[in-house]
């Protein structure tokens, strides 16, 4: 299992915001923090460092999302 | 709690007080949390990270012997808790397969273990039998230690000079910028500009792949609301200009006509800063030969000589339109805005490299855009201690640490009592630069080939030589020709080399890497090498002390001791030579506080080794304050921040003249060597890209962006593809006049050049595009042109696998 620490800036138009949140919300690898301003904390729990690098590119991809800063890494089971 | 719960409270945490930071630029304060993640059995410690020059700092988590977590170190100010995509991953670059782990000798063509004792004898060997024919080709990827140490062995023991830096082929032509403006190397801002500026304007370069973090320190301005204009002058659209308010797309060299077009526009409207320019400002023109120097110029021979560079005939040179110039030229008359300039490799390599860099610094110094935060020229360096290890240590052929030169019998004296040398010891006359050096290596003794070793540590010139068929590969083929490789895996250098040396990685060993904001950064060892593998610096030493066995006089100083001399808290000599005592002491610090002796000549004073294990780098030039601390200085020559500007509000206190001032140059736009014909009708622009690391030895090797880059490509326009008739993916060969690559085309990539233009990187190892590339150089800073040659592209023969 992989930890990852990322912050994701959401895009600040209400509409779209709140679309993000919500399929943020639905996808099991991650736990969503408390919002500051733009910025949203994440934790996400992947299978392996693999896995997380799929969803980072995931993340970046979406409609809403401007940006995917990642914090820090865990790949302890990896190597 | 289960161990899964904890990780993700204390990941969560280093989430939250990141994002505290991001919303708040940087007000760590109202942030919680404080540190990387606790994680169990974690213990972290800090290090700049091992790739690019931007010199981030993370937190690396260890536990059981190995790297096993990486976080953005929140008390860093470069990268302010954040990591980019080679950054997250730096930790997994120990941990490839193939780490060299022994010493290998080639015998009958393969490379056989041998010991340690054998290595070391077999390296000091022919240095002894020929030390003027041995020599070192470092790299900006050596630690500050390690470049020092080989540069004291090469000039103070071995006293041939013969010694140069794979950064000559990245930033040398930045150097030469800097001496010939101000006559000292290295920008006078940071990293700070970028959280100042209203316009920053990329001169061929492409932050958003090479230095990722400090292009999200722009974005993140904008994210806050903050008003940041973007331009990209560039030879091919990437993923920068996808950020940018404007995209100019110019012809390949025609940065020269772009640069005096706007200085042409600055004097005619009269917008340029006057008085800026009578304050501060002395002008130059070249000499035939070019120098550093140059002849005295005014400002109406300036004046007349920009007067060609209408923008209608900027635009016919280069292809930006007018009414671009004029707008980038009003930009730049403006006193209401702040204004840096960023640059690396594209202004670096380039045969009029100097010149270029000149011309920048000129347009910023003519419309006085600089020494106030946010107003700034600023190249950035593409490895991570290019500054600290080549520029200011000194390991370039011509140089002496701290900004000294050999050629300067003052500067020779400096350096000969620091090191306890008999007067006369250090030679007067530099060493080969990289290509020289090569082309000798290459060359047959009898036909004045005369380098017959080189030993290369940390970098992979069989891979990044231009021109490599004819720099790197006569030498293997060649009788009496040595070759030694210092490495942590078999590069293509390694796997051509006579002897090969397995070598310690990052936090296998102690470090101090200087960034491209003039920042020193310290780290300890936190893990153990693999196998046999052992320190570049100990490896040094080791030689050192062999030489000196063997009796060569340059191996001791004038009162008789070890050139590298070692002492324990009493003052007895350690024998670190031998690997097992090698860290009874702090060899880094006994060195990293000699080489601190040099720092002061320059006003690049460092602070003792012991301030920078307590920070996160501190910024030269670093002065002792009255209440015994250190302060680092953020913006050079500047009077409210540089301590040694203390006669005007900018004092450039090492000019050319002698008189405090900068100089403004001309340089005229000239063709460059190779340009497309009917038999190479095509540009060929090279590079690096976001997941890879130069030549891919160590990012290759991790398994997340090697999949996510696995090879190389060759970039090129839609049309250009369809009249070639070739589909995406497919794969052809380019070439030049001096060699081939077959690389897959990606049309619509990543980067998209232009008709008539295509771009490959050098990242992969098994498709070595610099047989490709023109090893013309600029004549100042004798640094290769990656950036612009005449290539072909062609279909493969029908039936090619």
């Amino acid at each position: 299992m992989t930890v990852s620490a990322l912050v994701l800036t959401l895009d600040p138009e209400p509409v779209s915001r709140t679309r993000v949140l919500e399929r943020l919300r639905g996808d099991a690898r991650l736990c969503l923090g408390d919002r500051v301003l733009d910025r949203l904390p994440v934790v996400a729990m992947t299978t392996s460092c693999a896995a997380g690098d799929a969803l980072f590119g995931e993340l970046g991809a979406i409609e809403g999302i401007l940006k995917v800063d990642v914090v820090a890494v865990d790949f302890s089971e990896d190597v | 709690m289960d161990r899964r719960d904890f990780l993700k409270t204390t990941a969560m945490a280093a989430a939250t007080a990141a994002a505290y930071r991001l919303a708040l630029d940087g007000d760590s304060a109202a942030a919680p949390g404080d540190g990387p993640p606790a994680i169990d059995g974690v213990r972290w410690d800090k290090a700049p990270c091992r790739f690019c020059g931007t010199g981030c700092h993370v937190q690396v988590g260890v536990r059981g012997g190995k790297v096993v977590a990486i976080a953005g170190d929140d008390k860093a100010e470069v990268n302010k808790g954040l990591l980019c995509v080679k950054g997250y991953h730096v930790g997994l670059a120990l941990y490839g397969k193939d780490r060299l782990t022994r010493p290998l000798l080639r015998r009958n063509g393969k490379l056989e273990p041998i010991s340690w004792d054998q290595a070391i004898e077999i390296v000091a060997e022919r240095a002894f039998g020929n030390p003027a024919g041995f020599a070192i080709y470092g790299s900006g990827q050596w630690t500050i230690p390690e470049g020092y140490a080989a540069n004291k062995l090469i000039k103070g023991g071995l006293a041939s000079n013969q010694i140069d830096p794979n950064a000559r082929l990245c930033m040398a032509s930045a150097v030469t910028g800097f001496l010939s403006t101000y006559g000292v190397d290295e920008p006078a801002g940071c990293y700070d500009d970028l959280d100042r500026a209203d316009v920053v304007l990329m001169w061929g370069n492409n932050p958003a792949e090479m230095h990722p973090i400090l292009f999200s320190r722009i974005i993140d301005r904008r994210a806050r609301g903050e008003t940041v204009r973007l331009i990209d002058l560039t030879t091919r659209r990437t993923r920068t200009s996808g950020f940018c308010d404007r995209t100019l797309i110019f012809k390949p060299q025609s940065d020269l006509a772009i640069a005096n077009g706007i200085a042409h526009l600055l004097v005619e409207s009269g917008t340029y800063d006057r008085a800026f320019v009578d304050q501060f400002c002395n002008f130059r023109k070249r000499t035939d030969p070019p120098s550093l120097q140059g002849d005295a110029s005014t400002f109406e021979e300036y004046r007349q000589a920009l007067a060609e560079y209408t923008p209608e005939k900027v635009e016919d040179i280069s292809g930006v339109p007018a009414a671009d110039l004029r707008m980038l030229a009003e930009l730049f008359g403006r006193r209401d805005l702040r204004i840096t300039s960023l640059w690396c490799m594209g202004m670096n390599q380039h045969t009029r490299g100097t010149a270029i860099n000149d011309l920048v610094h000129g347009i910023h110094l003519l419309s006085g855009h600089f020494g106030k935060p946010g107003d700034a020229p600023t190249s950035l360096t593409g490895q991570p201690s290019a500054c600290g290890t080549v520029r200011e240590v000194g390991t370039l052929a011509h140089a002496l640490p701290g900004g000294l030169v050999v050629a300067n019998p003052e500067h020779r004296k400096e350096a000969e009592e620091i090191w306890n040398l008999p007067a006369g010891r250090i030679k007067d006359k530099p060493g080969y630069h990289t290509v020289e050096m090569w082309k000798r290596f290459s060359t047959a003794a009898e036909q004045g080939g005369d380098i017959d070793t080189i030993w290369v540590q940390v970098t992979n010139p069989a891979r990044t030589l231009p021109n490599a068929s004819a720099l790197f590969d006569p030498s293997r083929r060649l009788p009496g020709k040595f070759l030694i490789v210092s490495d942590v895996y078999p590069t293509a250098t390694a796997m051509a080399a006579d002897l090969v040396l397995p070598s310690a990685m990052w936090v296998e060993k102690n470090g101090v890497f200087g960034n491209s904001e003039r920042r020193t950064q310290q780290w300890f060892r936190m893990v153990q090498p693999p196998g046999e593998a052992r320190d570049d610096c100990w490896q040094l030493l080791a030689v050192a002390r062999k030489l000196h066995d063997k009796g060569l006089p340059g191996m001791k100083d004038k009162d008789g001791k070890f050139l590298f001399r070692i002492v324990d808290d009493a003052g007895q000599e350690v024998p670190v030579w031998d690997w097992r005592r090698y860290y009874d002491v702090n060899v880094d610090q006994q060195l990293f506080d000699e080489y601190r002796r040099f720092t002061r000549f320059k006003h690049k004073d460092l602070a003792p080794y012991a301030e920078y294990v307590k920070a996160r780098g501190m910024r030269w030039p670093v002065v002792e304050q009255a209440d015994g601390t250190w302060r680092e200085t953020r913006f050079r020559f500047a009077r409210f921040d540089d301590p040694y500007a203390t006669k005007a509000d900018l004092q450039f206190y090492h000019s050319v003249t002698k008189d405090d001032r900068a100089l403004i140059w001309f340089h005229p736009y000239e063709p460059p060597p190779e340009v497309p014909d009917a038999g190479y009708p095509m540009w060929l622009c090279t590079g690096r890209v976001l997941e890879h690391w130069h030549s891919g030895t160590m990012t290759m090797r991790v398994p997340q962006l090697q999949r996510a880059m696995p090879q190389a490509y060759v970039e090129m326009h839609r049309d250009d593809a369809a009249a070639l008739g070739v589909a995406d993916g497919e794969v052809v060969i380019v070439e030049s006049r001096r060699g081939k690559v077959e690389v897959p085309v990606w049309i619509d990539g990543r980067g998209q050049p232009p008709r008539g233009s295509v771009f490959v990187p050098f990242f992969d190892e098994t498709l070595p595009i610099n047989q490709v590339t023109l090893d013309a150089f600029d004549p100042l800073s004798k640094q290769p042109d990656y950036k612009k040659c005449a290539v072909r592209v062609r279909r493969r023969p029908v039936g090619t696998p």
